[in-house]
């Protein structure tokens, strides 16, 4: 699978998919002018991946920010590697928050009640 | 009061400056909104020297909370000029105590306002734990790039306020109304 890797911009953030290297990481900021056209090829990437998957995935979360439209996309990506993990591919989230910042930490806990996949806190 | 030493033919605008200052007020823009100008003022906001003293989870939050605000005037503004497509809108930060409020206004379609405001009424009632139950509600409900960006935004900055918010509505002419908004978020410690 080609790789994705996005340098990121004021309001998209750093996106590495590499599956060879087993790097999946977003990372900065979030807030799109356009969400659907910056996350669509993302999204598709990690349908691709899911049907390939290695069989380990260690998948970072590592935000300042983000805003309203990014949580639904991020739910997709969560819930794929859900499926995934249930299926009998060990994955994990690690999520990372700035330390002090609770509501992004929240966020993360929030994530996890929804979709069935281990999570792991850290600050940055 | 200042004494006025000459030149007072712009006495008026030395009357402004005087009352933005006894307001506190930290910032304040009025004019066509896009992305661009979102960004700007993130980054003005972000390095006012009073937010520079404050905590991370204080700064995230007024980033987060502008973001959301501005972003929804940019998505959901209309302007009441026929056939305009600007997305006119103010924001205005002033600090009050240890308090930041955050007052935001854009106009809008006066047909819109009606369910605007029942959601508004709706979301000012709960408290944190019914917000968070709405929030994940929405969240899990809504379709993948859908427009449900303003619900789940209001929920957003209403779980970041301090309590709920105050907000008006004033026709502007037959077609068109200014939705105003009022948002507190905590300084440090509170």
């Amino acid at each position: 699978m080609e790789a994705i890797n996005l340098k990121g911009t004021y309001d998209t953030p750093d996106v590495v998919l590499n599956a060879e290297e087993g790097v999946f990481e977003i990372s900065g900021r979030s807030y799109p002018e356009d969400t659907a056209e910056f996350y669509i090829p993302i999204l598709e990437w990690i349908n691709n991946y899911v049907a390939q998957p290695n069989t380990e995935t260690k998948f970072t979360f590592r935000l300042d920010y983000f805003n309203s439209s990014s949580y639904k996309p991020f739910l997709d990506i969560l819930v794929k590697l859900g499926k995934l993990n249930s299926n009998g591919h060990a994955v994990t989230i690690q999520w990372y928050y700035k330390d002090g910042d609770w509501d992004i930490k929240e966020a993360g806990e929030e994530f996890s009640e929804i979709v069935d996949v281990p999570f792991t806190y850290e600050t940055f | 009061m200042t004494k006025l030493m000459g030149g007072e033919a712009h006495g008026g605008f030395i009357n402004w400056y005087e009352s933005l200052q006894q307001n506190n007020i930290l910032f304040m823009f009025k004019g066509d909104f896009n992305q661009e100008l979102v960004n700007s003022i993130v980054q003005v906001i972000n390095s006012l020297s009073d937010l520079l003293e404050e905590d991370v989870l204080v700064k995230s939050r007024m980033t987060s909370t502008i973001i959301e605000c501005l972003q929804n005037i940019c998505r959901h503004g209309e302007s009441a000029e026929d056939g305009s497509l600007l997305k006119p809108g103010i924001i205005l930060l002033r600090k009050k105590e240890d308090e930041y409020i955050l007052d935001i206004g854009n106009s809008l379609v006066t047909k819109k306002v009606g369910a605007l405001q029942e959601y508004i009424d709706k979301v000012n009632k709960m408290t944190d734990e019914d917000l968070k139950s709405f929030h994940k509600e929405v969240l899990v409900k809504t379709e993948l790039f859908g427009k449900f960006g303003a619900d789940l935004g209001l929920i957003n900055v209403a779980r970041k306020a301090k309590r709920g918010f105050k907000y008006g509505f004033k026709e502007i002419n037959d077609l068109y109304s200014f939705f105003s908004l009022e948002i507190a978020i905590s300084g440090n410690g509170q």
